[in-house]
């Protein structure tokens, strides 16, 4: 019994790692993912049901950027998967507080 | 029954993710159910014809290739601008109470978001203030 839930997870992180081998840049899959992140954030403003709207919108991003780079429906489905889940979990008004410190930051810094 | 460019257009598609559908018919379907509940959810002004359509559009995404996905999307939001506009246009009552509900709901959020951003109580007021009009 319980070799079926980690059968999964084990299939999950096979296609997870296709996923991110099809976008081949680290940078570019920590940028979708925060951005589902803010989407989450975002939407959470309104409510639970809102943060978990952007955060599939924010999978939805990350499956179609899957597919473009030759990942297949399999890993683009779990990258959303993925996706969706972490940007549910993180996204929220904290989360989008850091984002903008630490955009703000930079000019703050400047020359 | 269905015509001809529509045939060949669905052969030249390619398949989608169940291989018996090819990417046209599977985004047709899921654009059509997308309408249908979108047109219901702006009548009826309820949340589960709006959670059908959206779920219908991620459903048909996950389905069909990138490029299907894309001409979806954009297929889903002129539609949905054009069911937005309709429904000011028809019902302008009940479009200026769900923003102003709308906007009562996310007030506070927004301006809780405002201050711990570190914005003073002025700038707070003028951005709502903004937002508003």
């Amino acid at each position: 019994m319980m070799e079926q839930p980690l059968e999964f997870l084990e299939t999950l992180h096979r296609y997870w790692n296709v996923a991110a081998t099809a976008i081949d840049n680290s940078a570019m899959t920590v940028a979708i993912l925060v951005t589902a992140a803010i989407l989450a954030a975002v939407g959470g403003m309104v409510g639970m049901r809102m943060r978990l709207y952007g955060a599939i919108v924010g999978g939805m991003i990350m499956n179609v950027v899957v597919k473009a780079m030759g990942g297949g429906f399999a890993a683009a489905l779990a990258a959303m998967a993925v996706t969706t889940a972490l940007a549910f979990a993180v996204g929220s008004t904290p989360f989008l507080l850091q984002v903008l410190k630490r955009a703000r930051k930079p000019a703050r810094d400047g020359p | 029954m269905l015509p001809e460019w529509y045939l060949e257009l669905s052969r030249s598609s390619g398949p989608a993710f169940v291989s018996a559908a090819s990417n046209a018919d599977v985004a047709v379907a899921a654009f059509v159910a997308f309408a249908i509940f979108i047109v219901l959810a702006s009548i009826l002004a309820a949340d589960w014809p709006f959670d059908i359509a959206f779920l219908s559009l991620v459903a048909g995404g996950i389905l069909v290739s990138w490029s299907a996905m894309i001409v979806l999307t954009v297929a889903a939001v002129v539609l949905a601008l054009v069911v937005g506009g309709l429904h000011t246009l028809l019902f302008p009552e009940r479009n200026a109470r769900i923003s102003a509900e709308a906007k009562a709901r996310v007030k506070p959020a927004l301006e809780e978001f405002a201050r711990d951003s570190g914005m003073s109580e002025a700038e707070v007021k003028r951005v709502l203030a903004d937002d508003d009009s």
